[in-house]
């Protein structure tokens, strides 16, 4: 039994795939980093434009400044390098999922 | 040399005026272009306009289907007092939870779930447990392939540029993802029920205040609903939807929780919970076909707790960045009324417990989390966790101590995940959640420890 065990949790170790981004993340960051000094929640931070629009924005390198334009109280964090280097990649998962036309509806 | 030098000048003239005319010819075409391709954008950016609002209309002027299909092995094994172990090496199981969600305007959301919970082949499951499918837990416990109401309701929220939206709700809600116990169960976003007095699915109604205290993320909601109705007259007797017992023994509920500070990273709430008209013992109504003598209206019941949760230890050190603590303090008070008996006793008794955890990255995999957790449950801790999804009993109502060791592991991003959980529960009391035992001390054949091994893999979108 214990041998089984052992194995799958091996098996399923391999299988994991990379890092990757995370809505669930982008919100807590949200959350973290962002309500209090935009003053609105992450449902209406994310609403404030389209799945289009956030992709545009990141594949232009211009999630920060776009983002910016959304909460202009949070320029300092979109300006700093953790927002590149940590936190963007998460948010970005997170706006995308509750962007204007996602459909998808935030919890209460 | 003149003769050489003048034709020179005269093809020089002959194809600057060529050239003359390409470049002029050129610049008709790119002006022609350029126009070409300022109302090729033009037509782009209003296609894009069209688009994104039809987009808008279809993807929120429907229901949203989400699903969340899960399959799991548990290995079982319970010690008992004076007796033999009992085992079941395997036992597998299916769980499917069909979500819904639409929310046609603003302010107004409703929220739905059918459930499937089985077992791999059929059981006998009904027949010998009256509780099985009752409808705190009929979609919590592993049964048969029928699919059942887990969530229906609706939330009406206004006052919404106010300081303190409020929001109204009612239906059916599973309470049994509750704050804290996500982490076990592999889901990243808690309920707002405090999973460690409540694991149960209600049908109530709710009332929400938000920054209540002025505390940032702070909220409180006001909840009241009933758990059991003693309607037992049928058409059959021609005053159907009543009840023949003289005394009414409806079994209502009044919830409270808090969340008294919210900042993402600090989460501090608390939760108070009273139950009128309790389940407990009558000695009386003893019979073959109810041997604990069970029945409603046995007394009250108060149930109390605060849990925090810190979410990212320190920000500088991504291992501690993306670890979570918490800790969590409770108690249960059963109030039995004359000639009725609640836990073992015709007194008050009040219970105990202590929960903490820690979960951390693994230091193998990119995103997948260890967890570790203990509980301890005092000689009188009851707590409302009949829907717990531990097929060995409920974790939390342990009295005595418990330790569980868990591995969530996402295979395919959100979409595929996996979890491996150890579960050990030491009893030092009686181990059953439906708490209508005459003594709470152990007797001969009763589980002194029970022990569950899950394997689950999960699909999600």
């Amino acid at each position: 039994m214990k041998k089984v065990a052992l194995s799958v949790i091996i098996g399923l170790g391999l299988l994991a795939t990379t890092a990757s981004a995370d809505a669930d993340k982008g919100q807590r960051i949200y959350q973290k980093k962002l309500k209090s000094v935009c003053g609105f929640s992450g449902g209406v931070f994310a609403a404030k434009h389209t799945q289009d629009e956030w992709a545009d924005a990141k594949d232009n390198g211009e999630l920060g400044k776009v983002m910016t334009e959304a909460c202009p109280a949070g320029k300092d964090f979109f300006d700093s390098s953790k927002f590149k280097k940590k936190f963007s990649s998460h948010l970005y998962d997170f706006v995308n999922d509750f962007a204007s036309d996602s459909g998808n509806i935030p919890s209460c | 040399m003149k003769k050489v030098f003048l034709s020179l000048a005269v093809i020089s003239g002959l194809t600057m005026n060529a050239f003359a005319d390409d470049i002029s010819d050129m610049k008709a075409q790119i002006e022609a272009l350029m126009l070409k391709i300022d109302k090729l954008e033009k037509k782009q950016k209003s296609q894009t306009r069209s688009i994104s609002k039809i987009k808008k209309q279809t993807s929120n002027d429907n229901i949203k289907w989400d699903i969340d299909f899960r399959t799991a092995y548990d290995g079982l094994k319970y010690n008992r007092k004076n007796a033999k172990d009992v085992t079941n090496s395997a036992v597998f199981t299916n769980r499917l939870w069909l979500g819904m969600a639409a929310s046609p305007v603003d302010g107004l959301v409703f929220r739905g779930q059918m459930a499937v919970y089985s077992t791999w082949g059929g059981n006998d499951l009904p027949s010998t447990d009256p509780f099985q499918n009752v409808n705190w837990r009929a979609s919590s416990k592993p049964d048969d392939v029928t699919f059942k109401l887990r969530q229906a309701y609706f939330i009406y929220t206004f006052n919404k540029d106010t300081e303190h939206p409020i929001s109204i709700s009612a239906g059916r809600r599973a309470a049994s993802d509750g704050f804290l116990a996500n982490h076990r169960e592999g889901t990243k976003n808690p309920g707002s029920p405090l999973a460690h007095i409540t694991n149960m699915e209600v049908d109530a109604a709710m009332l929400k205040v938000d920054n209540l205290f002025g505390l940032e993320g702070s909220y409180v909601k006001f909840v009241a609903g009933r758990s059991y109705d003693n309607i037992n007259q049928t058409s059959y007797y021609g005053t159907p939807y009543t009840s023949v017992d003289a005394v009414d023994t409806d079994v209502n509920f009044f919830v409270m929780p808090i969340s008294i500070y919210n900042d993402g990273q600090f989460d501090l709430m608390a939760q108070y919970t009273y139950i009128n008209d309790f389940m407990g013992a009558n000695t009386n109504l003893i019979s073959a076909m109810n041997p604990a003598g069970a029945v409603t209206g046995a007394g009250d019941k108060h149930m109390g707790a605060v849990s925090l949760e810190v979410n990212g230890l320190n920000e500088d050190n991504d291992f501690l960045d993306d670890s979570t603590f918490f800790i969590s303090g409770a108690f249960t008070t059963s109030v039995p009324k004359s000639g009725y008996t609640m836990l073992g006793s015709d007194k008050t008794k009040t219970g105990y417990s202590f929960w903490t955890g820690f979960i951390m990255p693994d230091l193998i995999t990119d995103n997948g989390h260890l967890g570790f957790e203990y509980n301890y449950g005092s000689k009188y801790w009851a707590p409302m966790t009949w829907a717990e999804d531990t097929l060995s009993g409920s974790k939390i109502a342990t009295r005595g101590n418990a330790y569980e060791v868990y591995w969530n592991l996402p295979i395919i991003n959100k979409y595929f995940s996996t979890q491996i959980r150890y579960t050990y529960m030491d009893y030092k009391y009686k181990s059953n959640i439906e708490q209508f035992w005459a003594d709470p001390e152990l007797q001969d054949g009763d589980a002194t420890s029970a022990q569950d091994l899950r394997i689950f893999l999960r699909y999600t979108y």
